[in-house]
């Protein structure tokens, strides 16, 4: 594989000049003529077309030993579309007859080899690297290939493994690999609690990983007991370790440690002489022995990671005196902290244990109340001491969900007296502010703050007392937005404040306008049910307060002087949700997400676009879409990048790395972004032309993926701000047009593009059946039994729980209506009569006549004066839904035309009338949905495009006060008291501050959607 | 908080802390698996307890080919920093030294002389952090980086090619003080 697949294979030397000529230059004509005459004369297999030859071969069971055939035809049915499935029958078999007729010849037995594995044939992979193993016995790398393909088979095929031999930490991570996946339950613990080999044996090799990775084992088999006597013996050797080296370099660890207290001489030595003794070791310098040092290296490095102070923790606390097992953990921690670099980490890390410790010291061994006030206290100081860690939030995170009503309500009263001491600095005050608002909607939001009452609301506020509904205090929300206004716009005129937050690399200011911003969000009614019963979730929200949280959130990302992403992306969904693609692509593009970010970052942005912006693909024809590069990336990943991958890995003795290697390869052959750029690419396509020339089906990322099949959702949500303290309802869940991709979702749409493929499927016009008639029953022979199990398919997944929290109402629509399509004609070109299709065809027309109504019914129920702004808002929200609606009359059209095709023109059986009349409603109900189509599409442009816009949105945003008809109030009469959110609001981000520009690129994005959508091709 | 290990290729669906900040450059799929492959322990992440990577390191072992073996620039074995990058939230907590720390034990298991790397002459902040964990200047690179970030007329920026000794060059064989008076072109840098 070092040369396979990257150039020609060479050719045979006998093969004369001037086919060798040709061959170098790629003159295809020349070279088949050329073969084909020294085929005739030599009779040599050598020389026929690949397929034909090796058919040939199969058939009359030669064997070929000819190192160059096997080469050639490799690498021409390969290119010629030979799938995985047929490579070990083709050519695998005849790899391992090469290398047995070759056996002493490493080269070609290294090219045989790479060729299966870069074709998943673990067979044939494996029978070449047994003969390998045995030509070159004293080579490691070819014993360990043997090992490894043995048990990649083995494992694909269920067979027991082999019994090898180990040496190095790659190998033994294999050899972990193989235990893990074939031992169970207490037979594991067993294995890794050995006397002859378990953590601490690890730890002696220096084999950190593996060490690491036997403790997880331990830890996820909720072995506590073993894990604690083991944790404890390598903290314990850990300290010994540390002691004897802080001996050893006594002078570094002066100077890097923090000044403590100093211990007599006395101490220092009988500690000394307590570790060494540990350790057996009679004098420090015996741990500059190679094994010694590198256990000591492998030992000092794993009892300072926080992973394993977490799981020792809990092992502790799950001990039976857990009181006494955590303070002697605690103990422990205190002691690793003193020794070597005293990275500011450390500090943190013995912070959050001792805080761990103190809400896992069981609450019967002491008084209640003081375990609450301790809980209260340690929260406290912890924020206290790291409030300039911008992960100071983020890691008490799991304490504040402990806390009752209570606890929470004391914290957030008595929070703001580190700050209140007007001695404080601007800094520690400003920082302290952030995290205190940042604090109380988090309690809003989580259901733990909320008691049960008898109101009309349901609920009571822990925090504000008000009636409320649980997990949403409007009176709480209202408050914090205010809050984070004010201090955020007293804050723009701090310069020297900001040139300090600058220098620290921290921004409060943007999370005080994502908290506020968020805040108004919530108010205007996006509470993440993804318009479930409506085209988008801004088709009931107020409109007010989602343009004031939009131009707030720009306002911010435009002045910030720190770039946070977390704002960015935020923008990018909202910008998206109100049909402002265009500039949501802009500010998208600016966060460079690409290559190998595409897979998990690619769904925040590019998710249903297809749908939404066709101007987009309006350079389709260029390669230039968004969804292009993600297909490139796919392509080059699983056909290139992963297969050279895994030779490195072969080469290099990375064992670990092959098995990495080939998850990583299933991963991105069925992955939900995999499917989404597909289904998304060919939607914009059609968007665009209008016809089906080339679907998702067709496509090889796609062919390989069946119904069923595990797909891997690997979407990353963590650019996102997490301020949500309920984790089944984060932000982004309210903030974009539907649910995240999901495997269900990414059946769907699969097998929708398999039907429109199907049906839509023309011969080629120099196709000239002999027999039509013949020719039309042996398609429908497919077409019927396709179509069944694809409705049927179908309809299980449309059947499932909870489909509804996985699509857009649009997105059941239309996959209902592709179900039923599928149904319709899998049933009617097999049936006689037509009485029980009836209902189906009226389950299609419904499907398209909910998807019209909705599409007009808001201009009806609008108000007079109001219908234009709600009409454009409306209409801009409603992209996705027009599109999947586009995408229901363009599959229906295809049908009917399929059908038209395969029982219209026939003479001997023409198409009977019930079918006739069945057509004849579709049909109707496609025309009155394109008429609407078109309607919408006219009133777009004509609506998006006047002038005058800018004032209009200022004025939804601010009403009265952008209109002139409030006054705007004198900043010196301000006070908190007597200002309002819409005052403050506006008078920080309002003209005076720009936002114009803003409002001019949210019309000017579009215009562009108006302009994109303007070119759709309709079809009838 | 951050727990340390060696890289899996799933963490690349998981960068993006470290990855959407624009000081970090995001390659394709081989860049990664390469050093996957060929050296997996010099391939180090840092992980926060919600699964992000907010730090990672990757670094390699090699020499310069056999028959640069008599060439004044000769690199005998060693080991390089390819890149070192820590999320924006993670910063000043000491993460950038531990994974650098953990790159060098694999170094000296590796038996290299040293540990180098290329940081631009402008970037005043890594090479006070780099000058602190005991790298000095070997040399000056001239025109190493394409674009000049202080100057965008000037044709390209200079690279400082930073060493560490390890612990198989006890006499220090490998290392200079006056590195930043010893200029060479790009083509002579391995």
């Amino acid at each position: 594989m070092n040369s396979y697949r990257a150039h020609r294979p060479t050719l045979r030397d006998d093969c004369g000049m001037q086919l060798q000529r040709a061959w170098q230059d790629g003159l295809w004509a020349n070279i088949i003529n050329m073969a084909k005459s020294k085929a005739k004369l030599s009779k040599d297999p050598y020389f026929e077309a690949a397929w034909q030859a090796v058919d040939k071969i199969l058939d009359g069971k030669v064997v070929v030993k000819d190192p160059a055939t096997a080469d050639l035809y490799d690498w021409a049915l390969v290119s010629t579309g030979m799938t995985s499935d047929q490579y070990p029958k083709y050519i695998g078999a005849m790899r391992v007859n090469v290398v047995k007729a070759n056996p002493k010849a490493k080269e070609i037995a290294k090219t045989s080899f790479f060729s299966c594995v870069a074709n998943a044939d673990w067979e044939h992979a494996q029978q070449i690297a047994a003969v390998m193993d045995k030509s070159f016995p004293a080579e490691r790398s070819f014993h360990f290939r043997n090992v490894i393909t043995t048990y990649i088979y083995a494992d694909f095929s269920s067979e027991p493994l082999p019994p090898r031999a180990i040496a190095t930490q790659d190998e033994m991570l294999l050899w972990l690999n193989m235990v893990i996946k074939e031992t169970k339950g207490n037979d594991l613990v067993k294995c890794l609690t050995d006397p002859n080999y378990n953590p601490l044996s690890a730890l002696k090799d220096g084999f950190e990983t593996i060490c690491s990775t036997m403790m997880d084992q331990l830890k996820e088999l909720g072995a506590w007991d073993e894990f604690y006597t083991i944790c404890k013996a390598i903290f314990e050797k850990g300290v010994a370790f540390w002691l004897v080296e802080e001996h050893e370099a006594k002078e570094k660890a002066k100077r890097d440690a923090q000044p403590k207290e100093e211990k007599s001489v006395e101490q220092k030595a009988a500690e000394l002489m307590a570790a060494m003794n540990r350790l057996n070791i009679t004098s420090p310098e015996e741990l500059l022995k190679a094994r010694l040092a590198a256990e000591s290296i492998a030992t000092r490095t794993i009892v300072k990671d926080w992973k394993m102070w977490e799981n020792f923790i809990m092992a502790a606390s799950k001990q039976p005196k857990a009181q006494w097992a955590l303070a002697e953990v605690e103990k422990f921690f205190t002691r690793i902290t003193e020794f070597g670099p005293q990275h500011a980490i450390y500090r943190t890390q013995l912070d959050m244990a001792k805080l761990i410790i103190v809400f896992e010291t069981p609450s019967e061994t002491q008084e209640e109340i003081f375990t609450l006030a301790a809980r209260v206290e340690g929260l406290r100081d912890y924020i206290d001491s790291h409030y300039r860690d911008m992960s100071c939030f983020d890691n008490l995170r799991r304490f504040f969900g402990l806390l009752s009503p209570d606890q929470a309500k004391n914290l957030v009263v008595r929070l703001p007296r580190l700050y209140s001491d007007s001695e404080e600095s601007q800094f520690r005050r400003i920082m302290l502010q952030t995290f205190h608002l940042r604090l109380r909607y988090f309690f809003t939001t989580s259901s733990n703050c909320y008691t049960p009452s008898s109101t009309s609301r349901g609920a009571t506020c822990g925090i504000c007392l008000s009636d409320a509904v649980p997990e949403r205090c409007d009176t709480c929300l209202k408050e914090i937005a205010k809050e984070c206004i004010w201090i955020w716009k007293a804050g723009l005129k701090d310069k020297a404040l900001l040139e300090q937050l600058k220098g620290e690399g921290v921004s409060p200011y943007t999370d005080l306008t994502i908290i506020g911003s968020v805040c108004l969000l919530k108010l205007a009614g996006l509470d993440g049910l993804w318009g479930r019963n409506d085209n988008s979730p801004l088709a009931w929200a107020d409109r007010k307060r989602v343009m004031q949280a939009i131009l707030w959130m720009d306002a911010q990302h435009h002045s910030q002087s720190i770039k946070r992403q977390d704002l960015s992306v935020l923008l990018v969904k909202l910008y998206v949700l109100i049909g402002a693609a265009s500039h949501a692509k802009s500010i998208w593009d600016s966060l460079e997400v690409k290559n190998v970010t595409l897979n998990c970052l690619g769904p925040l942005f590019a998710d249903r676009l297809g749908t939404m912006a066709p101007g987009l693909w309006q350079n389709h024809a260029h390669n230039s879409t968004p969804t292009s590069q993600y297909l490139y990336y796919y392509r080059s990943a699983i056909n290139k990048n992963i297969p050279n991958s895994l030779r490195l890995s072969f080469d290099h003795g990375s064992y670990a790395s092959i098995l990495g290697n080939l998850v990583t390869k299933t991963k991105h052959k069925q992955s939900c972004t995999l499917v989404m750029a597909l289904v998304d690419h060919y939607r914009g396509i059609r968007s665009v032309d209008g016809e089906v020339m080339q679907g998702t089906w067709q496509d090889e990322l796609a062919q390989h993926i069946k119904p069923g099949m595990r797909l891997y959702d690997t979407t990353d949500y963590g650019p996102f701000p997490n301020i949500e303290a309920n984790p089944d309802r984060p932000i982004q869940d309210f903030l974009s047009i539907g649910p995240g991709l999901s495997e269900d979702r990414a059946h769907l749409s699969l097998l929708s593009e398999r039907f429109l493929s199907l049906i839509a499927y023309k011969e080629p016009k120099d196709y000239k059946p002999g027999n039509a008639d013949l020719a039309k029953d042996r398609d429908r022979n497919v077409v019927i039994p396709a179509c069944q199990d694809m409705a049927e398919w179908m309809a299980t997944l449309l059947n499932g729980a909870d489909i509804r929290d996985k699509l857009t109402l649009p997105e059941v629509e239309y996959y209902t209506m592709v179900q039923a399509l599928a149904s319709y004609v899998g049933l009617s070109l097999s049936a006689s009569k037509g009485d029980g299709l009836d209902r189906l065809v009226e389950s299609i027309r419904c499907q398209l006549v909910n998807q019209v109504t909705r599409l007009t019914e808001r201009r009806k129920t609008a108000s007079e004066a109001d219908v234009t702004r709600v009409d454009v808002f409306h209409d801009v929200s409603a992209l996705h839904a027009n599109g999947m609606l586009r995408e229901s009359v363009l599959v229906t059209v295809h049908m009917i035309r399929y059908l038209d095709r395969a029982r219209g023109a026939e003479p001997k059986s023409p198409m009977p009338k019930w079918m006739m009349e069945h057509i004849r409603i579709l049909r109707e109900a496609t025309r009155t949905a394109n008429r609407r189509l078109k309607e919408y599409i006219e009133r777009l442009s004509t609506t998006v495009n006047p002038a005058g816009w800018a004032d209009r949105i200022a004025e939804w945003a601010f009403g009265d006060l952008a209109n002139g008809t409030r006054a705007v109030s004198d900043d010196a009469d301000e006070t908190y008291e007597n200002s309002d959110t819409d005052m403050l609001l506006y008078k920080a981000i309002g003209p005076k501050r720009n936002f114009t520009m803003a409002i001019d690129l949210i019309v000017h994005s579009w215009a562009e959607a108006a302009r994109g959508w303007s070119k759709v091709k309709l079809i009838d | 908080m951050a727990t340390f290990r060696r890289f899996d290729p799933s963490d690349l669906d998981r960068i993006s802390k470290c990855n959407l900040d624009p000081l970090t450059e995001t390659y394709g799929l081989d860049f990664y698996l390469q050093y996957y492959a060929k050296w997996p322990s010099m391939f180090q992440v840092a992980e926060d307890d919600r699964g992000n990577i907010i730090g990672y390191i990757m670094g390699k072992l090699e020499s310069s080919p056999e028959y640069f073996r008599n060439y004044e620039h000769y690199l005998p074995w060693h080991a390089h920093i390819t890149a070192l990058t820590v999320a924006p939230e993670a910063r000043r907590m000491g993460i950038g030294r531990i994974l650098s720390e953990k790159l060098e034990i694999a170094a000296d298991n590796g038996d290299a002389w040293f540990m180098d790397l290329f940081v631009r002459k402008s970037n005043h902040r890594a090479i006070r952090f780099y000058e602190s964990m005991g790298y000095s200047v070997f040399r000056v690179v001239k025109d190493y980086y394409g674009e000049n970030v202080e100057d965008p007329s000037a044709g390209g920026e200079d690279a400082y090619d930073m060493r560490k000794p390890m612990k198989r060059d006890v006499k220090h064989e490998h290392i200079r003080e006056n590195g930043r008076e010893f200029e060479v072109d790009p083509e002579d840098v391995f």
